[in-house]
């Protein structure tokens, strides 16, 4: 069971913050694939769109255990091994979250190399997985899963690490 | 000139904060190297350590920006180009700092590629600065210079990327 929004490290900054202040925030978000290439993407319960599994670092885990610990909140499979290949740091040209809150969102992003356990499909924070061709990803697609697999591809083929 | 630490963000978090509160802070280093390989360490004004120009990032930067602007503050010099080698979480490695206040520090670790400039011994966040060959290292460096040199050395032999 995860943490509520209210026991979480940036849900108590933001309380403290108050609503209208940007604050950065620091998570992973996690690449898996099946054996026919085909990706892993949930659908949020928060905003309906289809994401790859995600989320906010707490304080005292590190951005390995964050991963792992976001994977299996969200799909139930739990990680074995994992490669980094971008870590995203700019600010968002869009505007405030659902809740009327804006981030810069540090993220770690990975790309899952061996994982275990079945596809659980709805869970605390989804409705709904499954598993996409890249051509063929359903909509509404959230905001930069295509640029995720374009990065993960350069990383692929010429070794290029995105730092963004 | 860098901000000072009320205009800046971390400082305004530990305002909102309280002192007591672990704070997640947020920042890059620069490994720079010399012709004959030897790394640029700084003595820090604050605390006297030897250590890699590094600091926290500010709203609205990316990491990447952080990593350049902290060389450029620290030591005066200009990076061309920075490739991250690891990102370190830290979690659990809390210990008040001269101010007593605590953090998990999370930090982009960035190999600097090329440089202009001349090196600046005393900046208003340093007091000496020098090019140690890895086996020379100054007394009084702080245990993240060996760990980064030990990371970079095998990211350039086996390209691992070093995440915790």
């Amino acid at each position: 069971m995860a943490l509520s929004w209210d026991e979480s490290y940036f849900g108590q900054l933001r309380a403290l913050a108050g609503n209208g202040r940007t604050l950065i925030s620091v998570g992973s978000r996690c690449v898996l694939r099946d054996d026919t290439g085909r990706v892993l993407l949930v659908r949020r319960s928060d905003n309906g769109t289809w994401a790859l599994p995600a989320g906010m670092m707490e304080l005292g885990e590190s951005l390995r255990d964050c991963a792992v610990r976001e994977v299996r909140e969200e799909t139930g499979l739990e990680v074995r091994e994992l490669t980094p290949f971008a870590v995203y740091t700019r600010s968002p040209e869009r505007g405030p979250d659902m809740y009327g809150h804006t981030y810069q969102h540090i993220t770690m992003t990975a790309r899952i190399d061996a994982y275990e356990g079945e596809l659980v499909r709805a869970t605390d924070e989804t409705t709904d997985a499954g598993w996409f061709a890249p051509g063929a990803l359903p909509e509404p697609l959230r905001e930069g899963v295509r640029r995720t697999l374009t990065d993960l591809a350069a990383f692929e083929t010429a070794g290029t690490f995105t730092l963004e | 000139m860098g901000l000072s630490w009320e205009e800046s963000y971390i400082g305004g978090q530990r305002t909102l904060a309280g002192d007591d509160r672990v704070l997640i802070s947020i920042g890059a280093h620069g490994v720079v190297r010399d012709p004959d390989g030897r790394i640029l360490l700084i003595q820090r004004s604050d605390d006297r350590t030897w250590a890699l120009p590094g600091g926290t990032m500010e709203l609205g930067e990316t990491l990447r920006e952080c990593a350049i602007r902290e060389v450029r503050e620290e030591a005066g010099l200009v990076a061309r180009d920075v490739t991250p080698f690891g990102l370190y979480t830290r979690a659990r490695d809390w210990y008040p700092n001269p101010y007593g206040h605590s953090y998990q520090y999370i930090s982009l670790m960035c190999r600097v590629d090329g440089y202009d400039g001349e090196l600046e011994r005393v900046t208003d966040e340093s007091v000496d600065a020098g090019w140690f060959g890895p086996d020379a290292l100054p007394k009084g460096s702080g245990g993240l210079v060996l760990r980064a040199l030990q990371d970079l050395a095998a990211f350039e032999t086996k390209g691992t990327f070093a995440l915790d």
